[in-house]
């Protein structure tokens, strides 16, 4: 009914359920699949700057989530198995358009590539995604958890209940992992302002 | 930064975070003094901390609502239709909305004109607004707000023109007017009369919600958008689509919209319940954690609503509990009452049971009408009982009696009493909730437990050398969880599908037939049938649901795989069949690589089967049916694993019916084939067992037909490298029986082939250690028909080594392997075996007529000719009989005259050693 084909697809569903019953082929099956629609759905709100206009924001996996699983087939431990690897997927295509981005910018030296697709409420600030990917991988070497917690979180767009069920971990877990990567990861790009 | 250190870090930001500037510097302090460089780190860590504020706190890129590009928008002025734009009102999921004015008369008209955003599929709407505009224009009635127009703007998109009605939402208005309980209820009495009408017309709104819902200044409630949704939701449309649920506003849909079923009038008695129970309680019905569709979606379908007098100043964390902003906090002062227990009184009891029955999950057990609604609600009004069902106690404690009986049985619910047919207090329904609220958590934990154990524990550890006690381990107290499950399964048919699935993993890891198993084949067909059984009761059910049916397939050819393995070879076929049957027709049209998978499963089986039942030519037809198929997969489906383990299956169990048929060099050819696919999967996944074990087991059959075509010492090679393989892997994980049963099968044909070269003395060795590691298997396993041959081939080849090597030793040991044999009951129709037993027999008759031969007393030789003899009969027997069945192999039938050829020869030596052959009678069975 609308000008893309927003009906949940039986075959994206039934390799979600083949892999929650672990038949880690599907997973290779999905994945393609989320992959295509994350990304067209990307580059579909990427293309719409300065809309500014949300009401209830929702993160684009779950946009996902809800265009390629039949609801009525799946459970929370299949939700849960999707966002995950969804969050994944986003954060590749996000830093993959910001350094393309970059590389269509580059003139003299590295070109800031920041988000500013869609407006909050709040105003957000600006993120350089270049330099937080970079962050983010030394952050995985030193504690995967913690980056995990943050590519949930800010790529993925998942709330704490959501991360602490992909994670199996409790809330108050992940929100202490949370505080401390954000601090660690903004000390990280930003640097000290009270260094001697 | 490393381990420890990160850790000491972590720890200390956790600690200094939450406390004050001069606490934390104190902190920091006394941890200079031990580490300045750590408490440097942290410090920063702190500093970053306190500056962070919205860093990356908002996800990278999120959507919602997203309203079309700013060149979409209608400047004031421009025309729409017959209207001129005066501003924009408002904004929503389906577009914007704008205050026009009637263009081309004398006097001035206001409308409402909602613009239809991009994206929506003009033509479509456009085509059932034309389809529903008379119905919808017809609409008279005070509280409905008339539409004038529809049509297409000039740059192509739908829009509609309305009444235009300047006022409040029902709820805000209603906290703003500070509106008693009873004032409330009656305002929302009229909106049900508007909508009770609107149904009457046969037009359900569809979108029922406090928005659409406005109350101007006078007070009177006009309903707005009457039929809209269903112009804009194509009616064929059966699937919750994202488009779909953003439109319906999850927060305010049936259960039955969400999933996606057709809207009624009883979804309208639904909605009016969700603005009922927020104008009376301040609260949406459900408590999400976030506003994520899904969510929404999940807790309107499962989540039974709190009452509404136990929402009532509720404390509650923020996010929970979510209210539309206007809407007042002290939900007493909003209703005009002096205390929150006060309107929590006023609500207990009667407004509960109202509100609670329209929001009933199934539309049947709501109020039957929008009519019926009010009018219990004017009931309550004037003080008179409710018509709605008191028995929701009931209904719930029935629920709650069925889910839980086992539980309660357990006694885990002890101390919990539930009177039935009395109508319970307010302390009783509380106590069952909170009850019916444990079982219910307790009943997901062990569900959860169970899944774990099966599908995460097991698997992570079941490719890993000698993870056999563990994995023995998880399968007991699976099967435990798994049992207490079943008992609380009935009706529910997604746990049911679930506990099935989960009775099929058990039972593949105590001994289904294609994995690497825990060697219990008693406890995997029990563990099968459970499956089989659960799964055949939702097919009875509903035939049409393809993932019953594929399921149902693929244990019923797991089943038939095993029992082919204890030798009921009808009951295999018949499994056979019957799985085939099942997926045949769903692999026709399959996009499904794992449903090609499971068809060529079955087919595969079948194929098997159909060589076991003698219809060797049947076989390889279907074998070959199968490679083709695969072979059309896709490039990407031909790389999978999964997929070209079986291919290698299908080119194995090929060349075994071209054996069958006589074509040795063809075998040959595809067996090396089929080794080739499995070597390069062996070698991509060194931690698989499986892909291990399937090498080996295409070697032994080159090495066998090798040794059909005379080539002995080329199979003594293969034969001592496979051994030493699994020596290998059996040294690693001493429990594996597959490797266990390897070891022994590579010693027999190493043995073989040794006596064949003229080497018994090592040939006898070599036999007597894998009888010894048989006897064992045996033992623990003796229902297990192929165990059994495999304790009488190791007897018969002891026997005939003997026989050559040392008679005096043989006479025992050919005894022993005879008695095993005579002792072997077998199906009529289990070719396979039968044939293996009769070439047993044979080769007991060969051993009996070398000891006559080599007599240690001449006394013994008549002896050893009648034993001779009665094997060769025994041979001949089974033989004429398969014949009789046709169920002789074509490569089989010089065997069967072979066979009585030797009786007859045997027969002749009797009489020349002095004997008497007719007389034998202990050769008939």
């Amino acid at each position: 009914m609308t000008d893309d084909p927003a009906a949940p697809s039986g075959a994206a569903t039934q390799w979600l359920l083949d892999w929650g019953a672990n038949d880690k082929q599907a997973l290779d099956q999905m994945l393609p699949m989320v992959y295509e629609e994350l990304h067209r759905l990307a580059v579909h709100y990427l293309s719409l700057e300065n809309t500014g206009h949300t009401l209830q924001p929702t993160a684009l996996v779950h946009e996902a989530y809800l265009r390629l699983i039949d609801q009525r087939r799946v459970d929370w431990r299949n939700r849960a198995q999707f966002l995950g690897v969804a969050a994944s997927l986003m954060r590749r295509i996000l830093v993959n358009h910001a350094r393309d981005r970059a590389a269509q910018k580059r003139g003299g030296g590295r070109a800031q590539v920041t988000l500013s697709l869609v407006a909050s409420p709040s105003g957000r600030p600006d993120v350089d995604l270049i330099a937080l990917e970079g962050a983010l991988e030394r952050l995985a070497n030193m504690d995967a958890r913690k980056s995990r917690v943050v590519e949930l979180k800010f790529f993925g767009g998942l709330t704490i209940e959501e991360i602490a069920e992909v994670l199996q971990i409790s809330g108050a877990t992940v929100e202490r992992e949370w505080a401390f990567a954000k601090a660690w990861l903004y000390e990280a790009i930003e640097g000290s302002e009270d260094e001697p | 930064m490393t381990g420890p250190r990160w850790h000491r870090v972590e720890a200390l930001f956790h600690v200094a975070a939450p406390l004050g500037r001069d606490e934390r510097r104190a902190l920091l302090a006394r941890q200079a003094a031990d580490d300045p460089a750590l408490a440097a780190e942290v410090q920063r860590l702190l500093s970053a901390h306190d500056r962070a504020g919205e860093f990356i706190e908002m996800p990278a890129i999120s959507v919602g609502a997203v309203i079309g590009p700013t060149d979409e928008r209608m400047p004031a002025g421009r025309r729409v239709g017959a209207f001129r734009i005066v501003r924009e009102i408002g904004r929503g999921g389906m577009g914007t909305v704008y205050l026009a004015e009637r263009a081309d008369e004398a006097f001035t008209q206001q409308v409402a004109v909602k613009l239809i955003k991009r994206g929506m599929d003009t033509d479509q709407v456009l085509a059932r607004f034309r389809a529903e505009r008379q119905i919808l224009a017809s609409l008279d009635h005070p509280h409905i707000a008339r539409l004038l127009d529809g049509g297409t703007t000039d740059d192509g998109l739908p829009y509609f023109a309305m009444e235009y009605i300047e006022g409040q939402p029902i709820d805000a208005y209603a906290d703003a007017h500070r509106l008693s309980i009873p004032e409330r209820l009656r305002l929302f009495l009229q909106v049900c009369g508007a909508v009770s009408y609107a149904h009457q017309h046969l037009i359900v709104h569809r979108d029922i919600k406090p928005v659409n819902i406005l109350v101007t200044a006078e007070g009177t409630p006009k309903l707005l958008d009457f039929g809209i949704a269903k112009v804009l939701q194509a009616e064929e449309d059966g699937t919750a689509t994202a488009t779909g649920l953003r439109m319906l506003t999850p927060e305010y849909a049936s259960p039955e919209q969400v999933e996606g079923r057709h809207a009624t009038t009883a979804s309208d008695v639904y909605s009016l319940g969700v603005v009922l129970y927020e104008l009376l309680t301040g609260r949406s019905p459900y408590r999400t954690r976030s506003r994520s569709p899904a969510e929404i979606v999940e807790a309107v379908c499962t989540t039974e609503p709190v009452r509404p007098s136990a929402a009532v100043g509720e404390g509650e964390p923020p996010l929970a509990g979510r209210r539309r902003t206007g809407l007042t906090d002290d939900r007493a002062a909003a209703t005009n009452l002096s205390s929150t227990d006060r309107l929590r009184r006023r609500l207990r009891g009667d407004l509960d049971t109202i509100v609670l029955a329209a929001l009933r999950k199934e539309p049947s057990r709501r109020y039957q009408s929008v009519e019926q609604f009010s009018a219990d609600i004017r009931r309550h009004l004037e003080g008179l009982p409710v018509r709605a069902r008191p028995d929701t106690f009931r209904y719930r404690a029935g629920k709650f009696v069925r889910r839980n009986r086992g539980m309660v049985a357990a006694g885990v619910l002890a101390g919990v009493t539930l009177v039935g047919g009395t109508i319970a207090t307010a302390w009783q329904a509380r106590e069952a909730r909170a009850a019916q609220a444990r079982a219910e958590r307790r009943f997901n934990d062990v569900r959860k437990l169970a899944n774990a154990v099966l599908f995460d524990y097991h698997d992570a550890i079941k490719d890993l050398p000698g993870s056999t006690p563990v994995r023995e381990r998880l399968v007991r107290d699976a099967l435990g969880y798994l049992d207490t499950l079943a008992h609380e399964a009935h009706g529910d048919a997604s746990l049911q599908r679930e506990l099935a699935r989960a009775y099929r993993r058990v039972a593949d890891v105590q001994g289904g037939s294609m994995t690497a198993n825990l060697g219990d084949t008693e406890g995997a067909l029990a563990s099968y049938r459970k499956s089989v059984r659960i799964l055949e009761d939702l097919f009875a059910a509903d035939s049409a649901d393809a993932r019953t049916r594929r399921d149902l397939a693929g244990v019923t050819s797991d089943l038939g795989t095993l029992l082919f393995d204890t030798g009921d070879v009808a009951g295999s076929l018949a499994l056979a069949r019957r799985a085939w049957a099942l997926l045949e027709p769903l692999g026709r049209d399959s996009l499904n690589a794992g449903l090609s998978l499971d068809l060529r499963k079955a087919g595969d089986l079948l194929g098997v089967l159909l060589l076991e039942t003698g219809d060797a030519e049947g076989a390889a037809r279907r074998h070959r049916d199968d490679l083709r198929r695969l072979e059309a997969a896709s490039e990407a489906d031909r790389r999978r694993p999964d997929m070209r383990r079986s291919m290698s299956v299908a080119m194995h169990h090929l060349a075994d019916a071209q054996v069958q048929l006589g074509d040795l060099n063809g075998a040959l050819e595809n067996y090396r084939k089929s080794r080739a696919l499995r070597a390069g999967l062996a070698a991509e996944f060194p931690d698989n067992a499986d892909y291990r074990g399937l090498v080996g087991s295409t070697d032994f059959w080159i090495a066998d037909v090798l040794a059909q075509l005379g080539r002995h010492a080329e199979a003594l090679a293969i034969y001592r490298e496979r051994l030493a393989a699994d020596s290998a892997e059996a040294r690693e994980d001493p429990k594996n029986v597959v490797a266990r049963s390897g070891i022994a099968f590579n010693l027999v044909r190493v043995g073989d082939m040794e006596f064949q070269l003229g080497r018994a003395a090592q040939a006898l060795s070599r036999h007597r250690q894998a009888l010894a590691m048989r006897r064992e298997e045996f033992r623990a396993d003796s229902n297990n028909l192929f165990k059994r041959f495999q304790v009488m081939e190791s007897e018969s080849k002891i026997c005939a080594v003997l026989g050559a090597l040392s008679p005096r030793e043989a006479e025992p040991a050919c005894g022993r392997a005879a008695e095993l044999m005579n002792a072997t009951a077998l199906d009529p129709s289990n070719a396979g075996y039968r044939g293996f037993l009769a070439g047993q027999y044979s080769d007991m008759g060969q051993a009996y007529d070398s000891l006559a031969a080599h007599p240690v007393r001449k006394a013994d030789v008549e002896r050893f000719r009648q034993a001779a003899l009665d094997m060769y009969r025994r041979s001949s027997q089974i033989w004429v009989d398969l014949r009789d069945r046709r169920l002789v192999n074509p490569s089989d039938t010089a065997r069967v005259s072979a066979a009585v050829q030797a009786v007859k020869r045997a027969e002749a030596a009797l009489v020349a050693s002095g004997g008497k052959p007719g007389g034998v009678g202990q050769g008939s069975d």
